[in-house]
């Protein structure tokens, strides 16, 4: 029901984000010509190995890309506009308010010298047009939603007299403040241990409810990602070669990569002698291998792999593979 | 045994202590008080401040008439003997203290305007505008320093020590640009300086309210210590002559007192001393206050 009824309304769309960022010793690809689009109220996963490009796309989003790396082409659609065509002070008025986002390292993301509720207020004052004494009680109300115990006294806390989940709930409290239409969460848990990592989650999935707004959460722990999201995009060396919902993700993933990082998972349940590897490392994005990015590391890798580009298909309704075995 | 269960029930009784919300200022003052040197600096500059200010009213006698013979050494009634004039020297030092500390404080704000503004838009921006800027402050740095406020005081018809104080700081702001830049080029890449963006902060809003007030403490360490330097470069200006003659800094004293110093040592030595406690003592201050105002040093 639910699924038919937002398919089509997608909160942003991306299509064919292409960010590059121009080193010295050449081009890294670092997003190439990437699709994906986000639903309304709907948590997409976007799931790749370190340096796939996943955290360029959500800076790309915000327009957050810094020299010398640039957007070079493609289109990111949102509320009906192309985000990359807007003016710098139209996007400063969207980030924040629109389009939020939470960083991965919560306790450097506080500025050591304020307070948390100073900086939250911040936040507020830079969106929203309201007396003093309403922003004081917006904060206490907000960081009271995210969590905090007695929010009315930690207010007053500086970053470093915070936890780091606490801190991490601190910036979700900043993030949400001006109810966001879309929160962009760039590995939020990827620093904290695992009871903290299970917290933020569990808030996570409180607020969304809350706030109704649509998720984004980059990652890189299937397991992590697998608990929130509705719709999985794998990534790879730049490129998504695979995106499906979550349990097609699961039970029928196609791509030989989607494959590998689901049998790197540990679990309990499965005995095997030794977790398994994906061999290789992350291809080098300034010269990447020939033809699918994926055929020096990939078991079921062809001669042809080396040399054709498998192009993104849909092989069944919502679920697109970009690997050559299946075109 | 009975009294010892009883202190420990006390213990017990006693309300859990908890920090109180002391204020930024204080916690840094606590911080101040440990270290002896930073608290003798203190005191030197405290004392300083408050003769510059009270000089009318605590100075024995007036600095403009004779109020003795002339060149009396030190005694009860002129604790550091008179000048050539017959002035009281310690009346001299105390009003030398007034132009003085000015000299430094208002030559170091405006230095901080120039320099803080120059290396926070080059730290910040980077590239070309960083290359613009630091080659302009590149050149600054190197003209010779004493020669050019030299120069460029004279130019002036009226020496007048506002002239000075503006010729010392339009020379000396490379310094505390470069410092400024540093800092700006590693705390923009700070993940709180990308978060603030992410919310929407304007550049500017980020260079002066998420990032200054991060080195603050640099600034204020920086300050500190270039005062006294402010106060000995006047004072030297003024002794090879080309000081503000109206305006009796510690320099004027002592060039005043320089022909005198084989018969009269005592009127080039109280001005004298008065600089050199002075600087000690705003650079000890500089130095205790590094450490005190760090947040990431805790107590």
């Amino acid at each position: 029901m639910k699924g038919e009824s937002t398919t089509n309304d997608a909160v942003l769309k991306i299509d064919d984000l292409r960010t590059y960022f121009f080193l010295a010793e050449g081009v890294v690809k670092a997003v190439d010509r990437v699709s994906m689009k986000i639903n309304e109220e709907e948590t997409l996963g976007l799931v790749g190995e370190s340096g796939c490009g996943k955290s360029t796309v959500a800076h790309s989003i915000l327009r957050l890309i810094r020299q010398p790396g640039k957007i070079v082409g493609g289109e990111i659609w949102f509320e009906g506009q192309n985000l990359l065509k807007r003016s710098e002070s139209e996007m400063r008025k969207l980030r924040g308010s629109k389009i939020a986002m939470v960083f991965q390292n919560p306790t450097s993301s506080l500025n050591p010298v304020f307070t948390i509720g100073s900086q939250i207020a911040e936040a507020i004052k830079l969106h929203q047009n309201v007396q003093k004494h309403e922003i004081k009680e917006k904060v206490i109300d907000i960081l009271g939603k995210v969590g905090i115990a007695s929010p009315s006294e930690r207010m007053k806390d500086y970053p470093h007299e915070f936890s780091g989940g606490m801190c991490q709930r601190a910036m979700m409290a900043m993030a949400l403040s001006c109810n966001p239409k879309l929160l962009i969460a760039d590995e939020p848990t990827t620093n904290l241990d695992v009871t903290i990592q299970a917290q933020i989650l569990d808030l996570m999935r409180i607020l969304r409810k809350e706030f109704n707004a649509s998720i984004l959460l980059i990652g890189h722990d299937f397991g992590v990602i697998s608990e929130l999201c509705d719709r999985i995009v794998v990534m790879y060396s730049g490129k998504v070669v695979e995106s499906a919902d979550l349990e097609t993700i699961f039970k029928s993933a196609k791509h030989p990569y989607t494959k590998a990082l689901l049998e790197s998972i540990p679990r309990i349940n499965i005995e095997r002698e030794r977790l398994h590897v994906i061999p290789g490392d992350v291809p080098e994005l300034i010269k990447p291998p020939s033809g699918c990015r994926f055929h020096p590391r990939c078991e079921k890798a062809t001669e042809v792999c080396a040399k054709k580009e498998p192009a993104i298909i849909e092989i069944k309704k919502g679920h697109e593979v970009a690997c050559l075995l299946y075109s | 045994m009975n009294s010892r269960l009883h202190t420990n029930s006390k213990k017990k009784n006693e309300k859990v202590h908890r920090p109180s919300r002391a204020t930024r200022l204080f916690i840094v003052w606590r911080k101040l008080k440990k270290s002896k040197l930073a608290i003798a600096g203190f005191g030197i500059v405290l004392l300083m401040s408050l003769v510059a200010l009270l000089s009318p009213i605590i100075a024995p006698y007036s600095p403009d008439s004779p109020s003795g013979s002339s060149r009396m050494p030190p005694s009860m009634e002129h604790i550091f003997g008179t000048d050539n004039l017959g002035r009281d020297m310690l009346t001299l030092v105390m009003y030398g203290a007034r132009i003085s500390v000015y000299v430094g404080i208002a030559t170091v704000l405006i230095e901080i305007a120039i320099g803080l503004s120059i290396g926070m838009t080059a730290g910040y921006f980077g590239g070309i505008i960083d290359e613009i800027l630091m080659r302009v402050a590149d050149v600054v740095f190197t003209l010779p320093m004493l020669m050019m406020v030299l120069l460029a005081i004279s130019m002036f018809e009226v020496r007048s020590i506002n002239i000075i104080i503006l010729v010392m700081a339009i020379l000396e702001w490379p310094l505390m640009s470069r410092v400024v830049r540093s800092e700006y080029l590693s705390l923009r890449e700070a993940t709180y300086v990308e978060a603030a963006r992410s919310m929407g902060a304007s550049n500017l809003r980020i260079m002066v309210r998420h990032i200054l007030p991060n080195i603050l403490s640099v600034m204020i360490v920086l300050a500190t210590m270039d005062i006294p330097w402010f106060i000995l470069l006047e004072a030297t200006i003024t002794f090879l002559g080309f000081g503000d003659p109206m305006s009796s800094s510690w320099g004027v004293l002592l060039e005043r007192g320089f022909p005198h110093m084989s018969t009269s040592w005592w009127i080039i030595t109280f001005p004298g001393l008065a600089l050199l406690i002075t600087s000690l003592g705003f650079n000890l201050l500089g130095d205790g206050l590094r450490d005190a105002l760090d947040v990431k040093v805790r107590e």
